[in-house]
Parts: C-alpha cells; sequence; structure tokens
C-alpha cells in the first residue's frame, strides 16, 4: 500500500514533522514520509503516523537540553547519557507512571462525582430516648412512682472497679400513663399528632465520678436522687435544679445538685415534633459504692 | 541508557558496517515510532550515529529516498562496551 494513498497517514506525519524544530522539520517530514511508504496496511501506517506525533514533542524536548548543551551546560556526550534515561516514550516507565496517576486521579473525581466517596461524614448518631407522649411541663414537685425506672442513657464515664457507680436514669412523668399521640390544636388537622421526645443529660454531660461527695465515699453512703430541671431549647438550665425525690442523705442530694448545675449547656432540650422547645424535666442519679 | 536505546544499537551491531534505514531498525528493534525516531536523533547528536540520504532518484525508484543511519566507530566501540558490560556476570 502507497503512502499517498493514505492521505490521513500522510498529512498526520507531515503536521507532526512540522511542529518539530525548525532545523529537523524539513529533514523529519522527508524522512518520515519514505518511512511510511514501507508500511504495508493502512493501520500500520496510521500507527505509525500517529507514533510520529509523539515523537515530534520528545524531539522539541531533546532541541532544548541540547540548546542547554551548546551554551555548556551539557556535553555532547553527557547529552546522550543525559537524555537517553528521560525516554517519553509510550512505552517508557515515566510515560506509564504519568498514565498511571491520571488514571488514579481520574477514578478519585468520579468516586466523588458519583457518591462512592463522602466528602463529609455522616453525623454521629444521637442517642434519643424512648418516644415520650405528653409530658407535662408543670412545676409541681414530682412523685417518683414505685414502677420501674427507664434508662435513658448512661452518661457517666467508665468507673473504676474499685470507685463508685453513679447511674443517671430518666425518670417518668407522674405515673400516668402513656396516652399515645395527642392531637394539639383546634382548628387544625384533629388528625395531626405531636410527637414530644423528652430531653435529659446529653453529649458532654460531666463526669459524675467527681460529684460523688467524698464524705458519702468514705462511709460508703449510696443512694438515688431524683433531680428536676428546667432546660431551654439550647440545652441551658434556666432556673435552679430541683431536688424531685430525695435519697436521704443531704450530701448526696447536694453532689446531685451540683452535677445538675454542671451539667448546663449540655442537656438534650426536648422536642416537639423534631423541634427544640423549653421544658422541665426530672432525672434520677444513682451514686452507688462498687 | 534505556531498553529503547539498547534495542536500537543491538540493531545497529547486528552488522556495524551496514546502514540501516528508521523503517529497518523499527522492525528489528520492535520499536513504535514514537520512541525510535528521538532515539535516532539523540545517538547522532552524541557521535555514535551517522546518517545520510539515500543516493537514489526517487522517480525511477518508485519511492521516496531514506534517511539511512550507520554506527560511527565511535558508536561502535562505545555500543560494545555497553552490552559488554551488560553481559558479565552472566554464566555462558
Amino acid at each position: 500500500m502507497n503512502a499517498r494513498d493514505n492521505p490521513l497517514a500522510c498529512w498526520l506525519v507531515t503536521r507532526a514533522a512540522r511542529h518539530a524544530p525548525p532545523e529537523l522539520a524539513a529533514r523529519l517530514e522527508e524522512e518520515w514520509l519514505a518511512d511510511l511508504s514501507t508500511r504495508r496496511s493502512a493501520l500500520a501506517q496510521m500507527g505509525f503516523a500517529l507514533g510520529c506525533g509523539w515523537a515530534t514533542q520528545v524531539i522539541a524536548h531533546d532541541a532544548i537540553m541540547l540548546g542547554a548543551s551548546a551554551r555548556g551546560v551539557l556535553g555532547g556526550q553527557a547529552a546522550l547519557t543525559a537524555f537517553a534515561p528521560t525516554d517519553l516514550s509510550p512505552g517508557s516507565n515515566r510515560s506509564t507512571v504519568v498514565m498511571v496517576v491520571l488514571a488514579l486521579h481520574a477514578v478519585v473525581i468520579y468516586a466523588f462525582l458519583t457518591g462512592i466517596i463522602h466528602v463529609l461524614p455522616e453525623a454521629p448518631p444521637e442517642v434519643v430516648p424512648a418516644v415520650v407522649h405528653n409530658v407535662p411541663a408543670d412545676r409541681t414537685p414530682l412523685t417518683l412512682p414505685p414502677g420501674p425506672i427507664v434508662t435513658l442513657t448512661t452518661l457517666a464515664a467508665p468507673t473504676p472497679p474499685d470507685g463508685p457507680v453513679i447511674n443517671i436514669q430518666q425518670l417518668p412523668s407522674q405515673g400516668i400513663p402513656d396516652p399515645g399521640p395527642i392531637n394539639v390544636g383546634t382548628g387544625g388537622d384533629p388528625q395531626h399528632s405531636m410527637v414530644r421526645v423528652l430531653g435529659g443529660p446529653g453529649v458532654g454531660f460531666p463526669n459524675t465520678d467527681i460529684f460523688y461527695p467524698a464524705a458519702s465515699r468514705r462511709a460508703e453512703e449510696s443512694g438515688a436522687v431524683g433531680v428536676r430541671v428546667c432546660v431551654d431549647e439550647r440545652g441551658r438550665l434556666v432556673g435552679d435544679p430541683e431536688i424531685a425525690s430525695t435519697s436521704g442523705s443531704v450530701r448526696l442530694d447536694q453532689g446531685a445538685l451540683a452535677l445538675a448545675r454542671a451539667g448546663s449547656g449540655h442537656y438534650r432540650s426536648t422536642t416537639e415534633d423534631g423541634k427544640p422547645v423549653s421544658s422541665c424535666y426530672a432525672y434520677r442519679v444513682r451514686f452507688q459504692m462498687r | 541508557m534505556s531498553l529503547q536505546t539498547l534495542r536500537v544499537l543491538e540493531a545497529f551491531l547486528e552488522d556495524p558496517a551496514d546502514e540501516l534505514a528508521g523503517a529497518d531498525v523499527q522492525k528489528l528493534g520492535h520499536l513504535a515510532s514514537g520512541t525510535l525516531y528521538p532515539i535516532l536523533l539523540r545517538l547522532e547528536s552524541a557521535g555514535w550515529l551517522l546518517s545520510r540520504w539515500e543516493e537514489v532518484d526517487p522517480a525511477s525508484v518508485g519511492r521516496p529516498r531514506r534517511r539511512l543511519y550507520r554506527l560511527t566507530p565511535t558508536g561502535q566501540r562505545r555500543a560494545s562496551e555497553v552490552f559488554a558490560t551488560f553481559s558479565r556476570g552472566v554464566l555462558a
């Protein structure tokens, strides 16, 4: 197959040669067209022509280095030894590394775009207490029911084996049975039920160990204190905590109150339909020697 | 010195007195055109190769004239040294 029968390959070779350094352009064009004519198939001719385009890039790079050589930066022999390992041909190690790096970039960008990789970590799951419906928020003293205590979360740091045990437990509302979802509003949708989730000690609540009164530890005094707090929608106390049920020990009661005060800003506020609201609720602090 | 350059030199060392066109070296060394021609130019600029135009009449032979390359005495000596270096320690 004559090279003239493949005008596209001839055009590619001519174009590649003309992008070579001017002193080499005419020579390379004639040389490459002559060598192109020795290729038998159109496919081989196209491969040869495309390779000439790559060769032009490398030759242009070499010409810059040879210019440095002519200026004395590199000697003639040094030019060979300097250039030879710097092989930019498609099969060289350097071009392979470049291609691998580009491919990795493409994969990472694709992963971001398709959501395989999440840019932001997901928020840690919040410990949500059991849903409590229709919890009254009045400030009347609580009387603790004798029934089981619903444990919402244990916020105390891990207690040393020989140290005291302080449990914080959520107290139910005054023994009122769960009435289920309640209807709110008078003129609106009568079927709408508001879900009210009671608050409690939240993330960052103080370590309860340090509030175990030292005198009580020495006396191995234990007991449970019911504490009632009023908290705004940002988890801050809006009033002084009160004792809802005494442990029988003034020291333990004071320790529980101190703990309740120190926890201001770290309470989880009550939510109504997911919206934080101000509310009052009680929880129990249990001081117990292990 | 890259493996591709060694292949080019090996093609010339098969018959150091022979003159080869780029297409011939490409076939002997199994190299792509994008690899071969920069190497030929580097070797030529380093004085290892010498090139000239084929002295034929393109009209009479029916093809363009080719650029022919051959090893210079320096190139032949240096290329032989390179291969001798590589063959050291290899069991025969």
